[in-house]
């Protein structure tokens, strides 16, 4: 592996409401390396979008405390002023959205959403702005994009808008891209479409992504590497191929057996039993233990972060044991 | 169906919802202008006409009016027929209709003034007031709904939400009383009556135009905060304002470009009730400051039953209230690209 892009140590968001204190993200750790697709899976509510928010500093601070800590290209994120914060946002670190209905501005055409990136980070003039906009949006796929310029949202497809927004968070060549669920509101075949963008983007334009999903699939396709997250906590780290095909975490397998696969419609479909705990509840010991088929007395205890191999970590007391247990 | 299938695969092209549009576009859009301006003048016509009914349903009559209590029957039957008001009602109001549509609106019953001439000296100094209330109620209802959204949750955004609140609770005509007493009688900083026009210097103007301004814009202003304050909280949670954020854009242009504009079809909206509500309101207004206006005009034309001044005074203001509704609505077209389309 090449440098690492983005490291996150330790990292915690807890949100404050009159009705407590709510742990969203529970120290986590992972890397993004450099060049690299990350994809951050688990279930809704497991704190994969607060940890991408956080990444950006895009929490509301008044009701949102993030600590620990995400260098991310030598510069500590957590706890940064909002100018710095800034400074950073679209033009080293971008973001895109799960919702191109709604993550445009429906009264801004798409090249005044693209150039504004631009001439905040750049300082380009209008027009200079504009040329460097419409070759942005040429290079994520968009159609005519001269003309696409002049558009506003409404006037366009879902994909096309998800690659308008992709178009406004790269603009400036970010170095990472948190990408939140960008394929769940489209088509299946624009999914297909838009994940394959993001990859190209990743291996031509060297930009790191961290691919926050649900859909195991879309990570299987497109991802270098895999971090698995369950109710907060990261619970299994590693290469695309060796945790999609010998999950070590019993999470991760079950969320594998839980993917609905086209040529299995007819099958019984494995849920997993239960919900994801609230995140108010602090319970000692391994969060999944009242899901999971494999718990044992030992899963009361607090669980750690195991590495096994380089890259390669699990959060399970059993990970240990040879591979096969967790089938 | 009982059994599961996969969701067949469309073969049909995704339709193009940009580039060439139906060419019969201008053609709806000139059925669309004549729709309005028919619909305008029938709202003009309608106003008048009901206008007319009702001064004629109040007891009364200008023939008393003008010869007085004492006079013969046969003296006011001769003022009745003078006048034509022995006609039909339908006629009455046709030939004032048609002498109307052609630029004439008479005279006064009661002073033999001409009817343009007697607007012409008012009108400007009601649409003075109202443009004075209006500004208020824009630059100040903004500034404090702004400042009500961005502080939510702080004692200073809170106070300005409570004040406003209250602004909207207090009648026009209680406040200009309070105000004259403050400022024009126990402190003599401002005239308590009276008006001078805009044209005969600004100082004195605004010297005369002040009390009546806060008087007729506060509740303005407070509607105004409130409804942007709401507008605000509710587009500063939308996901393109997360999304801009993710950009690197700063609060200013956070604000202005992308928050403000969204709140705008609500403000708009808010303006253009308000412009009627400040037409009425002034007057109510005009009669505590005692401000020669449109508003003091009507109030003694209906005093004197003076139906010809009555009916230009609605006609005029009608006319004012119809425009601000086209300009408002012209506003949401240029606001919101997706309202162009309907």
């Amino acid at each position: 592996m090449a440098g690492t892009c983005l490291t996150v140590d330790r990292l915690s968001v807890v949100f404050e409401s009159r009705s407590g204190r709510h742990a969203a993200v529970r120290d986590a750790s992972f890397e993004v390396g450099e060049g690299r697709m990350v994809g951050l899976v688990g279930e809704s509510g497991s704190g994969k979008t607060a940890t991408g928010l956080a990444l950006l500093g895009l929490h509301d601070p008044d009701t949102t405390t993030v600590a620990g800590s995400a260098v991310f290209a030598g510069t500590e994120l957590v706890g940064l002023t909002e100018p710095e914060a800034n400074g950073l946002r679209g033009s080293r670190l971008g973001m895109i959205f799960q919702d191109p209905m709604t993550a445009l501005n429906p009264l801004l055409t798409i090249g005044t959403q693209v150039t504004e990136t631009i001439r905040v980070h750049d300082g380009l003039g209008r027009a200079a702005a504009r040329e460097r906009a419409i070759e942005v949006l040429g290079r994520v796929g968009m159609p005519d994009p001269a003309n696409r310029f002049r558009r506003y949202p409404h006037e366009l497809s879902g994909g096309l808008r998800q690659r308008a927004m992709i178009a406004a968070a790269i603009a400036c060549r970010p170095r990472l891209l948190v990408a939140d669920e960008p394929t769940t509101a489209l088509d299946l075949t624009i999914q297909a479409q838009i994940l394959r963008l993001l990859r190209t983007l990743c291996d031509e334009d060297g930009i790191s992504v961290l691919l926050i999903t649900h859909d195991l699939g879309a990570v299987g396709a497109v991802c270098d590497d895999v971090v698995t997250m369950y109710a907060g906590e990261v619970v299994e780290i590693g290469p695309t191929a060796e945790v999609l095909d010998r999950p070590r975490h019993p999470y991760t397998a079950r969320l594998m057996a839980a993917r609905p696969r086209i040529d299995g419609w007819d099958e019984h479909l494995d849920v997993i039993p239960g919900r994801v705990p609230s995140p108010s509840t602090t319970p000692s010991g391994c969060l999944f233990k009242p899901r999971c088929r494999e718990a044992q007395d030992v899963c009361g205890e607090p669980q750690v972060l195991t590495p096994l191999l380089p890259g390669r970590s699990v959060r399970c007391i059993r990970a240990a044991e040879p591979a096969g247990v967790v089938a | 169906m009982s059994t599961v299938s996969l969701p067949p695969v469309s073969l049909r092209p995704e339709p193009r919802r940009d580039g060439a549009r139906a060419p019969n576009r201008r053609a709806l859009a000139l059925r669309t202008v004549a729709l309005r301006i028919g619909a305008f003048l029938a709202t003009l016509v309608l106003a008048t006409f009901v206008a007319f009914l009702l001064i004629k349903l109040v007891p009364g009559d200008p023939a008393t009016a003008i010869a007085g209590e004492n006079a013969t029957p046969e003296r006011l039957a001769e003022i009745r027929a003078q006048l034509g008001l022995d006609q039909p009602l339908l006629v009455q109001y046709g030939g004032w209709a048609l002498s109307a549509v052609q630029g004439d609106f008479g005279t006064s019953l009661y002073s033999g003034q001409s009817v343009a001439g007697l607007i012409a000296q008012r009108l400007p100094v009601t649409l003075s007031l109202v443009a004075c209330s209006l500004v208020l109620a824009i630059v100040v209802g903004m500034a404090a709904g702004i400042i009500g959204a961005m502080r939510a949750e702080r004692p200073s955004g809170r106070i300005v939400t409570g004040v406003a609140t209250l602004g909207i609770a207090i009648p026009n005509f209680w406040l200009g009383l309070v105000l004259v007493t403050l400022f024009a009688l126990w402190n003599p900083w401002f005239p308590a009556t009276g008006f001078s026009q805009a044209g005969d210097g600004l100082g004195e103007f605004l010297r005369f135009a002040i009390l009546p301004t806060l008087a007729l814009g506060a509740a303005g202003v407070a509607e105004v905060a409130r409804q942007l304050r709401g507008a605000l909280l509710e587009v500063l949670t939308a996901d393109y304002i997360r999304m801009a954020r993710s950009k690197g854009i700063s609060r200013s242009a956070l604000l202005l470009r992308h928050a403000l504009r969204n709140a705008g079809v609500p403000i708009v909206t808010v303006l253009g009730l308000l412009i009627n509500r400040l037409v009425g309101g002034t007057v109510v207004v005009e009669v505590v400051f005692a401000i020669p206006g449109m508003g003091t005009l009507v109030i003694d034309a209906v005093n004197q039953r003076d139906y010809p001044v009555i009916q230009a005074v609605v006609l005029v203001m009608a006319v004012i209230v119809l425009v601000a509704n086209a300009i408002v609505e012209i506003l949401y077209r240029r606001i919101d690209p997706r309202i162009r389309l309907s």
